[in-house]
């Protein structure tokens, strides 16, 4: 009998060893970079990459020196408060990460992205300018009915870049490059333009006037990245018309907004909030309005930077150079966007023809027009 | 290839030794975590063979569950397969009842398909390794051949998440 059972334990550690004897991918650490499997959208469609995450610590929250991740995190004290999110990945035979889920999906494409956006921002400037690794918050729970789903936004008290979840059918708006890009601008608007209009008392046309600015250069920061001028309707197919920067030529006038225009806007958003029950201040109808122009602002750089022949960093580095000349501009008597791209336009060496005609369609003003390209 | 070669090993024991328990029916719940971290419940397919020699045995187990996650266009499946081999002690508390106490060792391998609207991506993870112990209490009624258990199993492994990972089982067998 003892030598019955003698066998049957060694069939047992031959079993057991028969079914270990595997080849195992290198364990990883923190000194290699991360490889992961992330989806990549561009204008021609959606495709899988295998991509290296440089500088990440941990293997579960991705904690590194690009992105610090928070699962639904809230506020407290002025303070972001909340659980890091976890991933969870399976490591195949090449010693790829594969996530397992969809939040970890979410996590890799984002640290790519934002890994991305801060090689630009180092090219560009030859140094960071904003802090990193960046907070972001995902599956974020709002109040307001209206970015509770299918939504991103950056918090610049905070300075977290916030994402809700998403509930429709297109590609989630964590995977895509554009829109990642345009949250990251708005926090390089807050570095640089928001932190000093914060300190003096801002007027609603100032605010107004500045609100539409950061959404247009995001806009074209986010197609600067993507290199796709429709990088939004890839997730939310319904701001497609509204916020596609490609513009048909017929579509190409005088779409920028004067100061009296901007100071009737405000007017008409006074009396329609005074109208509606649920309107508490005008800032909230604001906004719908400062998008809209922000797109005709992002249009026409957009058009313009194409005319210029720039690489992608060189595109940069003039939307960085159009930040510092927005910064030195006295709010107070300079408030107009026909007058803003005079000023942006004199930042460049040499303008063609055609660019200096798509600067003089966009802009009512005829004095104003006739500034554009004057020493060229 | 290894798990027939148990199988066969098994088979050969069973000609002059003990008896051979067919596990078809099993119902098992096991602790798992989702992507929000909350701990959830995956039911799980389980078969199992064992040979039994007078206190002693040795069970084959495998299982598979599937899960998914999803948002927006992205659908990603998780097919998730073990095999263990256990080897128990078996203490008499009544005539028809057993303690039986085992502890395990085996391998898993997990299957990804990640689905982004139109395209589609499967990957697979290594076999890794896995080891478990497990309680049970088993009920054989009138000397019949038939067999009811219910009992918990705890496994490990680097990667698992919770780790140790409880699993709950209740299963019917029969004894050859």
């Amino acid at each position: 009998m003892p030598s019955v059972l003698t066998h049957l334990f060694l069939c047992f550690l031959v079993a057991a060893m028969s079914t270990g004897c595997q080849k195992t991918p290198e364990a990883w650490n923190s000194s290699k970079p991360f490889k992961t499997q992330i989806v990549v959208g561009s204008a021609t469609g959606l495709q899988f990459q295998i991509v290296e995450l440089e500088g990440v610590q941990n293997q579960k929250t991705l904690e590194g020196e690009v992105v610090e991740f928070y699962l639904a995190p809230g506020e407290q004290n002025s303070e972001l408060v909340g659980p890091h999110a976890v991933a969870k990945f399976i490591q195949n035979s090449e010693g790829v990460f594969i996530p397992t889920n969809s939040l970890s999906l979410q996590m890799v494409s984002l640290y790519y992205h934002m890994q991305a956006l801060k090689k630009l921002e180092i090219q560009s400037l030859g140094k960071t300018f904003v802090k990193w690794p960046r907070k972001i918050g995902l599956q974020v729970k709002t109040n307001s009915a209206e970015t509770r789903f299918n939504n991103a936004f950056y918090n610049n008290k905070l300075d977290v870049m916030f994402f809700v979840p998403y509930v429709d059918q297109e590609l989630p708006l964590p995977l895509n490059g554009g829109i990642i890009a345009h949250e990251h601008f708005h926090s390089y608007f807050s570095y640089s333009i928001l932190q000093k209009s914060l300190a003096s008392d801002v007027l609603p046309i100032e605010d107004y006037f500045l609100k539409s600015i950061n959404e247009g250069l995001a806009d074209v920061w986010g197609w600067i990245y993507s290199d796709n001028p429709d990088f939004i309707s890839l997730s939310l197919p319904d701001l497609a018309g509204p916020r596609k920067l490609e513009q048909p030529s017929f579509f190409r006038k005088p779409v920028l907004k004067t100061k009296k225009d901007m100071e009737s806007d405000l007017n008409l958003v006074e009396q329609e909030c005074k109208r509606l029950s649920w309107c508490n201040s005008a800032d909230q109808l604001t906004l719908g309005l400062a998008y809209s122009n922000g797109t005709a602002l992002a249009r026409t750089l957009k058009d313009f930077l194409t005319r210029q022949n720039l690489t992608q960093e060189d595109k940069a580095k003039k939307i960085f150079l159009l930040l510092e000349q927005l910064n030195s501009l006295n709010l107070k008597k300079e408030l107009d966007f026909e007058s803003l791209l005079v000023e942006w336009a004199g930042l460049f060496d040499s303008l063609s023809d055609e660019s200096c005609k798509i600067l003089k369609n966009a802009i009512k003003t005829e004095e104003i027009k006739n500034q554009i390209c004057l020493s060229f | 290839m290894s798990k027939f070669l148990i199988f066969l090993i098994l088979f050969s024991a069973r000609i002059s030794l003990g008896a051979i328990t067919l596990w078809p029916a099993v119902y098992s719940l096991r602790t798992d975590r989702d992507e929000f971290q909350n701990t959830q419940f995956q039911s799980a397919q389980q078969f199992s063979l064992a040979l039994q020699i007078q206190s002693w045995s040795l069970e084959f187990g495998r299982t598979e569950f599937d899960s998914s996650s999803e948002e927006g266009n992205i659908f990603i499946k998780e097919k998730y397969e073990d095999s263990i081999l256990w080897l128990g002690y078996h203490f008499k508390l009544l005539e028809e009842l057993d303690l039986v106490t085992s502890g395990g060792i085996g391998t898993y391998q997990e299957k990804i398909t990640t689905t982004v609207g139109l395209i589609s991506n499967r990957s697979e993870s290594e076999q890794e390794m896995l080891t478990g112990i497990a309680g049970e209490l088993r009920w054989k009624p009138f000397d019949l051949g038939f067999l009811l258990s219910s009992g918990i199993r705890v496994l490990m492994a680097e990667n698992f998440d919770p780790n140790p990972q409880p699993e709950f089982f209740v299963r019917a067998g029969w004894m050859f």
